[in-house]
């Protein structure tokens, strides 16, 4: 992610050129709708820091691509969630809980009101929004430059959709979910309120010339337990946050499985420094984060923060676009990311369904929570990994060293027919393991887990590392991965 | 104070970690690696929502959803937390916590700044404690009264006057380890900057912080403005004198010049020496209990005694109501528990 509208304009092309040397094929650019809206209610996309044509013609002279984030929310360092005070001051925008206060969400340094998504008046203020902006850039999605849209509110690990099962504006009541159980009628209404809010911005934008096939939903919170990605992920390309480095390798795993698995081609944010605000994190935790993310399988990411002007700590270039001390672990991230190999899963798969996820938010400690409290990470990471219905599964199989995936359905498990691409680990379920065949054969990758070498023993037949040589093990180093190969024919066991 | 128009730049992931580790190391994050281990260790937050009936259901923040004994009462929290190897532990009766948001959402202002927030929703979580409905352990509602935000602004006023800056720089080995520098302009700081700007703003350094802070000091009011205060040293130096038990640390480690302050204003001055007095003289009782000459110089005690206690009078209380810097060490010393981040020290 670039703040472009952060950084003195003359930054610019050194920042896009640093970015690009470490990797990055795109630039991830936020519109902040609170930056661009001048006072008379007009919009801006041409002035100094906010001139976009000039941006984007910088992006196309480096032969990269253009990710263009409208929100309502959609920078992290953005005061205000990113939306013009008025919209956040204006009662009928406002979220309300049942005395009708306004629900307050954190904005460091201070508490706001949190817009309501069922808000007729909100939802017309953000189509007025996204429309100006549309107009703004679609000659450059004609033209190529902008690659996709993103819309919606985050994505951001430390949000769920609180502002709707705790919503109590006029406009979230009108809608009555089909079931009389409580639980599950707030998981639907949630769910419908939320999906529903997103595709009226996404035929905003297809209305101003975007292709729907270019958008972006984001989804809050965490995917596994969001009705809101379950009524989206299997017919719209989502984006997508993952548990914060706190949660630990098996949460931020199963996301990232859950993520490639189940969804169509997400964008997934991977975290790169901080809010000033937030948990100080150093470059050597988000690196393992991000590396067990792409060994999961994700093949597109974007790194929150490449560079921001203001209110970002650790971004990975300063504001002059120099790229800090930390870069070259991520550039061998991208190249890391570049040899993962891609072809069919052989996995183990467990199915997860709406009543799942239902299953999952009943058994959640301490729902339903206020986003304030949630944002305490680690209350929010341990919550989220403990309450999926398959856990206990997932752990079997991850203690065997088994690669697993998710599938969509009613639930249950298939756990045969993996024993030939299960490896033995010392420590046990020290790596996580994902099975990948390709045109070549098969690629086992693996990504340790905890902060110890895992020494790994392949299972029969004949492996050899990337470069060809045989192996008949291999180490992987705490926040690493390695990956081990078998060529098509060379099974020594058939199964 | 902080607003939403304060910027931060200057800093990479290690210098602020460095940084915050100084007064919060439990604050701190982890790799998703290291999270296993530390669920071994004592440490977190123990979170318990109960019910009239007793039922309840907790979660530690390093051991995930625990199964858990019905709740009792109160006064077991710091049994179940010590059991459960936590930290610190809230308890909250089912609906405290949406109670907490109503009065909070009520009685927030859109122009409130952070003092007033942070005020509003401490009253707000002081009522539901005092009501029975929220617990915590330990408890920090009850040790530290609640000042008004009148109080709060003239400390603020107090500590850094509008224009003006400060500056705190931590040398490692012969070089800059972390740094804040910040500018306060209206009621607020404007800029919030670190060790990346102060390089840009003097340039190299020679290495011995009691020499560079001069060049530090000049860079600093040269690109941002007047000095109130700035405070040099080593790093380990004021690790060690923010988690001090005896006071009287600051004052010798001043004096020694382990510790540079410059400029050094009155507040500063009196908090050191006030701390001195009181622990030479806390020294000093001790001393003469021990050698039973207490009785000899009995008249004395109760003047010293006396001068002692307006001397911690006078230092923070009058201002605050309470003192900062023995809040501060009980904390960094509950929150230490972390170690230091002593791996990887010079890798970012």
């Amino acid at each position: 992610m670039m703040r472009f509208s952060t950084l003195d304009p003359t930054r610019w092309p050194a920042c896009l050129d640093a970015l690009s040397d470490l990797g990055f094929d795109a630039v991830d650019l936020p519109l902040v709708w609170r930056e661009h809206e001048t006072p008379d209610g007009a919009f801006d996309f041409v002035d100094g820091r906010l001139n976009l044509g000039a941006l984007l013609d910088l992006v196309a002279e480096r032969g990269m691509r253009a990710i263009v984030r409208l929100g309502p929310t959609c920078a992290p360092d953005a005061p205000g969630l990113g939306i013009p005070e008025r919209v956040l001051r204006d009662r009928e925008c406002q979220a309300r809980t049942r005395r009708q206060n306004p629900v307050v969400a954190p904005d460091p340094p201070r508490l706001v009101p949190l817009p309501s998504l069922a808000s007729s008046a909100y939802r017309s203020e953000c189509a007025r929004w996204v429309g100006a902006a549309c107009e703004a850039l679609v000659a450059h999605f004609q033209n190529g430059t902008v690659s996709r849209l993103a819309l919606g509110h985050g994505p951001d690990a430390l949000r769920r959709e609180d502002c709707l099962e705790i919503d109590h504006h006029p406009d979230a009541l009108e809608y009555a979910p089909e079931h009389n159980d409580p639980l599950r009628g707030a998981v639907e209404r949630e769910a419908v309120r939320g999906a529903s809010f997103l595709e009226h911005l996404a035929r905003t934008a297809v209305d101003k010339g975007f292709s729907d096939d270019s958008l972006l939903l984001a989804v809050p919170g965490a995917v596994l337990l969001s009705g809101v990605a379950w009524e989206l992920l299997s017919e719209r390309a989502l984006l997508c946050a993952l548990p914060l480095p706190e949660a630990g390798s098996e949460a931020i795993w199963r996301h990232a499985r859950a993520i490639a698995s189940l969804a169509k081609p997400a964008l997934v944010e991977l975290r790169v420094g901080c809010h000033p605000l937030g948990t100080p994190r150093r470059a050597s935790y988000t690196t393992p984060a991000a590396n067990l993310a792409l060994s999961a399988g994700l093949r597109h990411t974007t790194a929150v923060m490449g560079v921001s002007g203001r209110g970002w700590v650790g971004a990975l270039l300063d504001e002059r676009g120099v790229p800090r001390a930390h870069c070259p672990r991520w550039r061998a991230l991208n190249r890391f990311a570049a040899t993962l190999p891609e072809g069919e899963e052989i996995a183990a798969t467990m199915a997860l369904s709406y009543e799942g996820v239902v299953e999952a938010r009943a058994r959640t400690a301490l729902r339903p929570l206020p986003m304030g409290l949630l944002a305490l990470r680690d209350v929010m990471a341990a919550e989220f990994y403990e309450t999926d219905p398959l856990r206990a599964t997932e752990r079997e199989l991850t203690a065997r060293g088994a690669p697993w995936s998710l599938a969509l359905g009613e639930s249950h498990h298939a756990l045969e027919g993996v024993e030939h691409v299960t490896p033995t680990l010392d420590p046990p379920g020290a790596a996580l393991v994902r099975a990948v065949k390709t045109s070549d054969g098969i690629a086992l990758v693996l990504a340790a887990s905890r902060d110890v070498e895992v020494r790994v023993t392949p299972p029969p037949g004949r492996w050899t590392d990337v470069e060809g040589r045989d192996l008949a093990g291999l180490a992987v180093m705490p926040g690493e991965s390695a990956m081990m190969l078998q060529g098509v024919g060379e099974s020594e066991v058939r199964w | 104070m902080i607003s939403i128009d304060t910027e931060f730049t200057g800093f990479d992931a290690r210098s602020w970690c460095r940084l915050v580790s100084l007064v919060a190391p439990g604050a701190i994050g982890m790799a998703p690696g290291s999270v296993h281990r530390a669920s071994l260790e004592a440490g977190g937050v123990l979170w318990v929502i109960y019910r009239e009936d007793g039922a309840a259901r907790a979660i530690h923040s390093r051991r995930g959803v625990l199964a858990f004994e019905a709740w009792s009462a109160s006064s077991d929290l710091e049994r179940i937390a010590a059991k459960h190897g936590a930290r610190y532990a809230i308890a909250a009766k089912e609906g405290a916590i949406e109670e907490l948001y109503e009065r909070v959402g009520a009685r927030l202002h859109p122009d409130d700044d952070l003092f007033s927030t942070v005020l509003l929703v401490l009253g707000a979580l002081r009522e539901l404690i005092d009501d029975g409905r929220i617990h915590t352990t330990p408890k920090l509602m009850g040790a530290v009264p609640l000042p008004t935000v009148e109080v709060l602004h003239r400390a603020w006023d107090a500590l850094l006057p509008d224009g003006k800056t400060a500056v705190v720089a931590t040398f490692e080995d012969a070089s800059l380890d972390t740094a804040l520098i910040v500018r306060r302009r209206g009621a607020s700081l404007d800029r919030v900057m670190g060790p990346e700007a102060l390089r840009a703003m003097v340039g190299p350094l020679g290495g011995d912080f009691r020499r560079d802070f001069r060049f530090v000091r000049d860079g600093v009011e040269r690109s941002l403005g007047p000095l109130a205060f700035g405070l040099y040293a080593e790093t380990e130096t004021l690790r060690t004198l923010l988690r001090a038990q005896d006071s009287g640390l600051w004052a010798r480690g001043i004096a020694a010049r382990e510790v540079m302050l410059d400029p050094m204003p009155a507040w500063m001055a009196m908090a050191a020496g006030a701390g001195a007095l009181r622990s030479a003289v806390s020294r000093s009782q001790a001393l003469l209990e021990a050698i039973g000459l207490a009785g000899i110089f009995g008249p004395l005690a109760g003047p010293v005694r006396l001068a002692t206690d307006v001397l911690r009078e006078v230092d923070f209380r009058a201002m605050l109501g309470f003192d900062p810097l023995e809040l501060l060490a009980l904390l960094i010393r509950r929150s230490a528990s972390s170690p230091r981040p002593e791996d990887e020290e010079r890798q970012p």
